[in-house]
């Protein structure tokens, strides 16, 4: 195609086209991620393992303290939102933090900046790409563990749609985080320990081993506030017990954090750009 | 006119420097060394249209640093590129649609999946019209004969089918410009062949302008009409490839492996390099002598079990234009 046609094109087919190509990538990744189905389930097995873990700890916990809800929370909903938390999350993975690093540590990355897209969203598509794909299994596979473990819990309408939409928003969200982590490689040798704190982060604060619910109240408005219960916890808490005001609020904190992320994402991506550092292939 | 215009291109690099050992570890945490290395040396040169420039020279010399500079990738430290009349490395993406790049060592095709989707995704990638990227493929298919790859993972493509496949997808979108990096690196001599046949056959069928970069001065036989030769950063010869033959790539060494004793060798016009009891590597000037007549010799009078063929290693090159330098 001659770029003079390219340029010619209206407004609306311009867009057109580029929306078409930021899908092609979320497909060919889907595709990829597809021919390895044998280790979604295996990623799905350990999110059934975990809830089996978890569905023992709360019970015994809840029945020390001889309650049937804490915070609001009956067992059922905390392993529901468990559940949520820990198949999106396992979904994400690997890293697209690890990625990158590989990619500028390999020189591969050329191949990616030298084409006509957006960096940022060449990888974020990429990771859309595998998570339908993996989020798929672990969800089915986390359903089937929660309705074995500890049976069904009222979702409504509402829940699932702003479920959704905070779904939407922390996945971007996850994503401008690692993809900032990744960046530092065009500056540090080695991101694996921040990769590792960052995992700890959403381990603690992000709503896989306890709900934020269950935390203290001025712990739980901190870590609400933090960026890593925005990734997943506010979506699961919004399909397991809607609050609209909850909701309002976690939408708020995410878009806060998007944009910071987002801009700083911008800023490193160009200067680091400069920086890149390949020597000979 | 010149598509491609480089003045004065510098690039440089700071590599880290670590001690080796645990001291050495330390120290470089909180004292890190850096060495400067000078990849690129104020190089100027300059492509036309359709024109296939061999751009060679040895491992290190700054062939792959000046094709990313080329390409947009690196930011050069110092001195002007135009490529399209498009400063690269601040037009990029726009740059992106107009040229085409394979590097020998890297594979941009999706490693599990067939040839067939990255080539689909490439065309939504240079938002081509869908009825144009079919045609424009299918000839590419016939071209190369890659047909009976298209349904194979890349993965258990060998190299020179994976390079056909590379080269396809570069093609895609009508480049002007192509940059070959190493494109025959690691083939064997038939998929060489194959290579250098398309290339040459793009070249002239759709007056693609090549800039390819070798550390194989037979490819720069085959294909380049012009031929630079970079070492250490600097070009060293800048001239037509037909120069470049006449005074470079003058001798070829042969190696004979026969089945009975090599004995009274007597070919005029050969120097014998090395010999045993059954092989024997002679440097035949190409100008004096016709590899035929040597051919013909070695038939006639030894029973030939295997031969060789190959021409002066790039480091045998660069020596003889420094040492015409600095005699010229």
């Amino acid at each position: 195609m001659d770029n003079l046609a390219i340029n010619e094109r209206n407004f609306l087919v311009k867009y057109y086209f580029r929306f078409l190509k930021y899908f092609e990538i979320l497909k060919i990744s889907f595709l990829t991620d597809t021919t390895y189905l044998s280790s979604n389930f295996t990623s799905g097995l350990v999110v059934f393992f975990r809830i089996w873990i978890f569905t023992q700890l709360y019970q015994i916990t809840y029945a020390t303290i001889n309650k049937t809800t804490v915070s609001g929370f009956t067992i059922p909903m905390v392993i529901w939102s468990l559940m949520i938390v820990q198949s999106m999350a396992s979904s994400t993975r690997p890293s697209i933090a690890r990625k990158i690093q590989d990619e500028i540590k390999e020189g591969t990355i050329d191949l990616k900046i030298c084409r006509p897209y957006s960096f940022m969203f060449f990888y974020y598509f990429e990771l859309i790409g595998r998570f339908i794909s993996s989020a798929t299994v672990n969800l089915l596979v986390g359903f089937i563990a929660v309705l074995i473990l500890v049976g069904p819990i009222k979702i409504t309408i509402a829940s699932l749609i702003f479920g959704l939409i905070l779904l939407i928003f922390g996945i971007f969200l996850d994503f401008l985080t690692q993809y900032i982590i990744g960046l530092l490689s065009f500056w540090i040798e080695d991101i694996q320990p921040i990769i590792w704190i960052y995992g700890k982060g959403v381990f603690i604060l992000g709503g896989m081993i306890f709900p934020i619910a269950l935390f203290p109240e001025s712990f739980q408005k901190v870590a609400e506030f933090l960026p890593f219960s925005q990734l997943f916890y506010s979506a699961s808490r919004t399909f397991v017990s809607f609050d609209y005001n909850l909701f309002v609020k976690y939408l708020l904190t995410q878009i806060v954090w998007i944009i910071i992320f987002y801009a700083l994402a911008a800023f490193m991506y160009r200067k680091g750009v400069r920086n890149v550092n390949i020597n000979g292939g | 006119m010149n598509i491609i215009e480089v003045e004065n291109l510098q690039k440089t690099f700071k590599t880290k420097q670590k001690e080796s050992g645990f001291k050495g570890g330390f120290q470089s945490v909180l004292k890190p060394q850096y060495k400067i290395i000078d990849a690129v040396k104020n190089i100027t040169f300059s492509a036309k249209k359709g024109e296939i420039i061999g751009f060679i020279g040895p491992n290190g010399a700054g062939k792959s640093t000046t094709i990313k500079m080329l390409t947009g990738i690196l930011f050069p430290t110092s001195g002007h590129i135009k490529v399209l009349g498009k400063v690269p490395s601040e037009n990029r993406q726009s740059l992106a649609y107009e040229i085409g790049s394979v590097f020998g060592q890297k594979s941009q095709l999706w490693f599990h999946l067939p040839p067939q989707d990255s080539y689909n995704l490439f065309a939504r990638i240079y938002e081509l019209d869908q009825s144009a990227y079919l045609e424009r493929l299918s000839f590419l298919i016939d071209s190369f004969e890659i047909g009976d790859l298209l349904k194979t993972p890349v993965r258990k493509l060998s190299l020179g089918q994976r390079m056909r496949c590379e080269i396809v997808a570069s093609l895609l979108h009508r480049p002007k410009i192509i940059f070959l990096d190493e494109p025959t690196i690691g083939l064997d001599v038939i998929a060489k062949q194959q290579i250098r046949d398309v290339i040459k056959y793009f070249n002239e069928k759709e007056d693609v302008t090549i800039f390819l970069t070798s550390h194989d001065a037979g490819d720069i036989e085959a294909l380049a009409h012009r031929t630079i030769v970079i070492n250490f950063g600097e070009i060293v010869f800048d001239d037509s490839t037909d120069q470049f033959k006449k005074n470079y790539i003058k001798s070829k060494a042969i190696e004979l492996f026969t089945s009975n004793e090599i004995k009274n060798f007597d070919f005029h016009g050969g120097k014998i390099l090395s010999q045993t009891k059954f092989s024997l590597k002679i440097e035949l000037d190409t100008a004096a002598n016709s590899i035929d007549k040597l051919l013909d010799y070695a038939i006639k009078n030894y029973d030939i079990k295997d031969i060789n063929i190959s021409d002066p290693s790039m480091e045998e090159i660069i020596t003889a234009i420094y040492k015409e330098t600095r005699h010229g």
